[in-house]
């Protein structure tokens, strides 16, 4: 099993390198670079190409691309990012704040999540076909079906027509002032966390439905246990390792994939960074941001994996 | 040469008999599933809006009438205007033309291309099944929007570009899902008995895995018809999708429907109802679809 | 009714238990009647769907509603009717005093949870043991079912056991409580065939030892002539033939027993060489005939087996058939009635 999960660690590197590579010559292909985006566009037009070219040269963008992604990926290989193309500040900088507060709105809508689908999917499931599964269906496709940017807009209308109270401009971190960042982020959170409940709470009860139909779930009724000794110590344990599965990959997916929900709610997250970037043609920043992403991405796979294998004994001593 | 016709006959049915068939599926599945027949009934009542939108919109969706900006949901304008004086249903009538293009067209594009990709991949095995997953692997790291957005900063904000963009993220999922159901048919004898017959492996693919990897196939599918048009309209309200004037859902939540919340509501409200009974009614259809097909759920 | 002997532990009555189907409504268990006395060994045998494990589920309580259901019937068990008992009363039966042993040794065990856990978790809740007190009783019942070195094996989980060390696995579990009965659902079918005599030598000590009653559940009479006291064979959900082991297997009275028996392989009989499968499928329980629900599938029936259903009436003794020719019938060793009786 030691063997399965190193072989299932370095099998990451390559994965990441595909994404690097992937993504340096995305850029490339996208038409006009950082230096047009700078000057070309609002008040730097007209300014002369040897301007450019001089400023293409001091950012190696005149440099063979294949040299360009050498440096780079030598870079990345001693966690040194580089500077941004369009602000030249330090990417790890560029990216902290922002990493800081995407990663905060993942785990508060990860626990709003969890927290919904786990009793939602295991109540659905003890009662297939009844009133109460449809109720816990239909609340959960509702989830799926509405766009959490919609959600969002819909919270802060309510906000605004019945409270007066709009969400705050500015970010405030955690630890300058718990409260009004509580404040600030359990509505995303919320708004997010809904849809992504609806995710966990589908794959909980069709999970926990395969579970309960399993010959070792009689066993245990046949041994006289009650009702919630079964559910809890002999199904739940089972059901649980697609539904951690799935609960992982949201979680990664939001760490990067929040773009529009952060536009709503005025939150600089990376998604939106994301967005900047790209459309700055600021090539460092976004292959910085992209490769951050895929690696959290991988790595939650890679969690997951490891998480199976406690879980399940199968594996763990295969 | 027995082997082969013996092959062929199994997937010949009459075509009586499977009209018969057919019908009988439908009644069955909307007795037993009465949720999937709602979905499917919201979705034929979708198409045939989009169809008809010339002949059913009370107004041009790009009409633009300064004198009725704003107007709140009446007897003129059922959903009220926008702040262009445009009709809300008639963009929302029209809208659902741009939905259905990308919903249907990337989902099957997405879901037929995972499905080619899984399908060979499984079948050929070895060096290229292995090649083709890691390519996969990659693909499925990047988010879905991530990847969306970079596809539209590369080839432009052109309807077709924007299914193709959609379509891109969706590939490596299909691919992994019918990979998994191909691998247990490549195993089957009688993809033996039509190798051992001198087939081609594009005809064994096509005619005898292929149908064989339908069901999962058909989940994919309906699965992704509601997650392309959750994803248009997400790219659409970030500016990054279908481009005005053109009527679009997420376009007409994006900019002054957020702007104008507090005192034109409507325009933030409606168009995202639109979204949503869209996706659920898709849902709705494809999870009873996934119930009806997928055997290792099926009740009774 | 026959009478009810003294030492009679489990008496069922009539018991009658129903499946919804979207073909309609299925008597999988169909008015039956048997019973067990304290410290032997019957047998329920018949095909595959004649009802036989959905009889013992019945007597757990443990048929998949909604669409099963227990219909009618008695089933008394140490004085009380199981089937009017709660179901909080039903749990402290369960494990308790009836165990119950299943046929997938594979799947019937939790993969996640430690063989010990399985074990020890009965008595703590039916016995009240402390978790060391539960401890070492399961050490002990795996000792019993011929598995050493219990403290060490206890932390291992259930796919480091090979098939037949599961079964015995699922006995000790079974025995961990001192039931007084316990139910077997097909304990060997889907074990090696060399393995299957140590499972049910097993089973067989046990009960000598503990005074363990046993219900074997099985589709294979071969396993009956050895083990059982009594025997029971069903079809189609009812009963259609009970007796002695000796009686059932020396001078069948039914023809269903009949073909069982020339079905499977008799080492009592090396000159027969062939085996002789009874013909046709069977039945399908939505649409029985309105007579002797063997009949369409027998070599001997008469119009009348197709009109009436025949009674379980004696044979001789205690022995009882539902056979409208019972008397008639050829012995085991006749010649294939195929052969005898020209079509």
């Amino acid at each position: 099993m030691w063997r399965y999960l190193i072989n299932r660690f370095l099998l990451m590197i390559p994965t990441l390198l595909g994404v690097a590579i992937i993504i340096f010559l995305l850029l490339r292909v996208i038409p006009g670079d950082v230096v047009e985006a700078k000057f070309m566009s609002g008040e730097g037009s007209g300014v002369s190409n040897e301007v450019l070219a001089a400023e293409r040269a001091r950012l190696g963008l005149d440099k063979p691309v294949w040299e360009q992604f050498a440096i780079w990926i030598w870079g990345v290989a001693r966690f040194d990012f580089g500077i941004s193309m369009w602000t030249g500040g330090p990417i790890s900088e560029e990216i902290a704040l922002r990493f800081a507060l995407s990663l905060q709105v993942a785990l508060m809508a990860t626990i709003v999540a969890t927290l919904l689908a786990l009793p939602l999917g295991v109540i659905a499931a003890l009662k297939q076909d009844t009133w109460v599964d449809y109720a816990v269906r239909v609340f959960s496709i509702a989830g799926l079906a509405m766009p959490s940017f919609w959600l969002g807009i819909l919270m802060i209308l309510g906000f605004l027509i019945f409270f007066k109270w709009v969400p705050p401009m500015v970010y405030t971190p955690f630890w300058i002032d718990p409260w009004q960042n509580m404040v600030q982020l359990v509505w995303p959170a919320l708004a997010v966390g809904y849809r992504y409940s609806a995710v966990a709470t589908r794959m909980t009860r069709s999970s926990m439905l395969e579970v309960l139909r399993e010959d070792y779930i009689r066993t245990a009724r046949a041994k006289g246990l009650w009702l919630k000794l079964i559910l809890v110590r002999h199904a739940l344990k089972n059901a649980m390792l697609p539904v951690v599965t799935v609960i992982g990959l949201e979680f990664a997916f939001l760490l990067g994939g929040l773009v529009v929900t952060e536009q709503v709610f005025n939150l600089n997250g990376l998604g939106l960074l994301f967005v900047q970037a790209i459309t700055r043609r600021d090539y460092t920043l976004t292959q910085a941001l992209v490769l951050l992403v895929a690696a959290a991405f991988i790595f939650v796979n890679f969690a997951m994996d490891v998480m199976y294998a406690w879980l399940d004994p199968r594996i763990r001593f295969r | 040469m027995s082997t082969a016709t013996d092959i062929a006959s199994v997937d010949t049915v009459t075509a009586a008999d499977r009209g018969r068939r057919w019908s009988a599926v439908v009644a069955d599945f909307c007795r037993r599933r009465p949720l999937g027949a709602i979905g499917a009934g919201v979705v034929v009542l979708m198409i045939v809006v989009a169809l008809t939108a010339p002949g059913i919109a009370p107004y041009d969706p790009l009409n633009i009438d300064f004198a009725a900006m704003l107007a709140p949901p009446d007897a003129a304008h059922w959903l009220g205007t926008d702040a262009y004086g445009r009709d809300v249903l008639s963009r929302i009538i029209y809208g659902s033309q741009t939905a259905l293009i990308v919903g249907f067209g990337a989902a099957f594009i997405g879901a037929t291309a995972g499905a080619v990709l899984g399908v060979g991949s499984a079948y050929f095995g070895g060096r290229t099944d292995l090649v083709v997953q890691r390519f996969m692997d990659i693909f499925i790291s990047f988010p879905l929007i991530i990847l969306a957005l970079a596809m539209v900063a590369i080839l432009g904000n052109t309807l077709p570009n924007l299914i193709i963009a959609i379509t891109v993220p969706m590939i490596p999922r299909c691919s992994l899902v019918i990979r998994s159901s191909a691998l247990s048919i490549r195993e089957m004898p009688y993809v033996d008995a039509a190798r051992a017959a001198g087939y081609g492996h594009a005809r064994i693919i096509l005619r005898h895995m292929l149908p064989n990897v339908m069901a999962p196939y058909l989940i994919m599918l309906t699965s992704f018809l509601g997650q392309a048009i959750l994803l248009e309209a997400s790219l659409s309200f970030l500016g990054l999708g279908v481009q005005e004037p053109t009527a679009a859902w997420g376009l007409m939540l994006r900019g002054a429907a957020v702007e104008f919340a507090e005192t034109a509501p409507w325009m933030a409200l409606f168009p995202g109802l639109a979204i949503s009974l869209a996706v659920f009614a898709f849902n709705l259809f494809g999870d009873s679809l996934r119930d009806a097909l997928d055997p290792k759920l099926r009740t009774g | 009714m026959t009478d009810v002997a003294a030492d009679t532990l489990l008496d069922v009555r009539d018991l009658r238990t129903e499946f919804a189907t979207s073909h309609g409504v299925v008597r999988a268990v169909d008015g039956v009647s048997w019973d067990v006395r304290a410290g032997e060994t019957v047998a329920l045998v018949g095909e595959s769907g004649c009802g036989k494990s959905v009889s013992a589920l019945s007597i757990m309580g443990l048929v998949a509603r909604p669409a099963g259901r227990v219909v009618g019937g008695e089933i008394w068990f140490k004085g009380r009717d199981l089937l009017k008992l709660s179901e909080d009363e039903m749990r402290d039966i369960r494990g308790r005093e009836i165990a119950m042993v299943f046929q997938e040794p594979m799947t019937s065990l939790n993969p996640v949870l430690t063989v010990g856990r399985q074990i020890t978790e009965a008595c703590e809740i039916h016995l009240g043991y402390t978790p060391t007190q539960a401890h070492a009783r399961a050490v002990e019942v795996l000792g019993f079912v011929g598995i050493p070195d219990g403290a060490r094996r206890l932390k291992q989980y259930p796919h480091q056991f090979s098939g037949g060390m599961r079964q015995r696995l699922m006995i000790a579990i079974a025995l961990s409580c001192r039931p007084d009965l316990i139910l077997a659902d097909e304990p060997t079918t889907a074990l090696d065939v060399t393995i299957q005599a140590q499972i049910l030598d097993l089973m067989k000590d046990l009960s000598r030892q503990f005074g363990t009653a046993n219900l074997i559940i099985t589709h294979n009479l071969g396993v009956v002539a050895r083990y059982a006291d009594r025997v029971n064979v069903m079809y189609a959900g009812k009963i259609v033939e009970r007796g002695t082991a000796r009686e059932i297997y020396a001078n069948p009275r039914h023809p269903y027993t009949l073909g069982l028996l020339r079905s499977v392989p008799r080492l009592d009989e090396p000159k027969r060489a062939r085996l002789d499968p009874i013909q046709g499928q069977p039945p399908d329980l939505t649409r029985l005939p309105p007579g002797c629900a063997f009949a369409p599938r027998c070599a001997f029936a008469i119009d009348r087996c197709r009109a009436e259903v025949p009674p379980l009436t004696s044979v001789g003794g205690a022995h009882q058939s539902a056979c409208w020719v019972a008397d008639s019938l050829p012995g085991v060793a006749a010649k294939p009635v195929a052969e005898q009786v020209p079509a």
